[in-house]
């Protein structure tokens, strides 16, 4: 892996975490949603400065070069993310339709017609 | 109790009032209640105006959504009947009557307010996609339902509270096919006519038609045998 990739993983990796306590401190950001950010940039920090780990892990997959089995591991996660953001995305909108729905009939009040 | 219209209405100022007057003056025996789904234009105001009976959402939730406040209504006052009725003039209130004497006479689940029982379809495009919706749910099924994408369709007690209490059904043919083969509820159709529109314009623009037909087909031959 290049020198200069482990660098750019190690600043970046650097970088979430900040971003990251920062929201947590500001109070916008729950430790639970916190818990991915920060593993993922613990993973890639841990890449970076041992690189052999990823070198071992591409070689047994079979793929030549480690920073595509880095770009691999990253591209997989996003749609591991992605998949949970639309489920809890359908999940908020079916509350919110039960919600709007159930206030605007308890409005109407129970005098049927 | 007997039968609710259920009127499910979104930006419909130019034609609410038209469609309940002539729903109050032609069939006086039904109940009926208005769902403004958060419009952003007079509806409201003109129907309490008018003091129709209205519910009202405070913010859009889609016709799905509307439909469904209307059926979760009908649940909480014991309706044994609810009609889907358009609020844009398209539905003739003459015809509920004819639906609900043949929901009593064939026993049935569902009754649809059908454009061609008697009547031949016209040779369109848009009679092409309602041709498919047939075919597929004919395919999965094994009924034939000849005018699968009428919006006028009667349901009875068991698929009002199916409605009211599940998340995921929408009035769209999908949920037709599901009723069927889940919930093995039996429809039939009945002849009726329906009027161009009074005001407004219609929804089915190319690039909803064409995502209109992807979520049916989706629906009807993918997600279907994955719901319970």
């Amino acid at each position: 892996m290049a020198t200069t990739l482990r660098i750019l993983l190690i600043v970046s990796a650097l970088m979430v975490t900040a971003f990251v306590a920062r929201r947590i401190r500001k109070g916008q950001f729950s430790v639970g949603d916190s818990l991915f950010w920060l593993i993922l940039s613990f993973s890639i920090l841990l890449s970076a400065i041992f690189p052999g780990v990823p070198i071992a892990l591409s070689q047994m997959l079979g793929i030549t070069s480690p920073s595509n089995f880095v770009f691999l591991v990253v591209i997989a996660l996003l749609l591991i993310r992605e998949f949970t953001l639309q489920m809890s995305l359908s999940q908020l909108r079916s509350k919110l339709t039960t919600l709007v729905q159930e206030m605007a009939l308890d409005e109407h009040g129970p005098e049927g017609r | 109790m007997p039968t609710l219209v259920i009127v499910p209405a979104y930006n419909e100022e130019d034609s609410i009032e038209a469609t309940i007057d002539e729903l109050i003056a032609k069939a006086p025996e039904l109940d009926y209640v208005i769902v403004n789904d958060g419009s952003r234009d007079r509806t409201r105001e003109i129907c309490e105006r008018r003091s129709y009976n209205v519910v009202s959402h405070p913010v859009n939730l889609g016709l799905a959504g509307a439909f469904q406040t209307g059926m979760k209504y009908a649940m909480r006052h014991g309706y044994d009947r609810a009609i889907q009725f358009d609020a844009d003039g398209q539905h003739m209130p003459t015809f509920i009557s004819d639906l609900v004497d043949v929901m009593i006479d064939d026993n049935a689940d569902i009754v649809i307010g059908s454009r061609f029982v008697t009547e031949p379809k016209p040779s369109s495009l848009r009679m092409l996609g309602s041709n498919m919706i047939s075919a597929i749910i004919a395919l999965t099924t094994g009924t034939k339902i000849n005018d699968p994408t009428s919006g006028m369709r009667l349901y009875n007690r068991r698929m009002i509270k199916e409605f009211a209490t599940r998340g995921d059904l929408s009035p769209e043919p999908d949920t037709l096919a599901f009723l069927i083969r889940k919930k093995s509820a039996h429809v039939s159709e009945v002849q009726v006519s329906m009027r161009e529109r009074m005001a407004g314009e219609s929804y089915l623009t190319l690039s909803k038609s064409i995502s209109y037909m992807a979520t049916a087909f989706a629906s009807i031959l993918f997600a279907q045998w994955f719901r319970r």
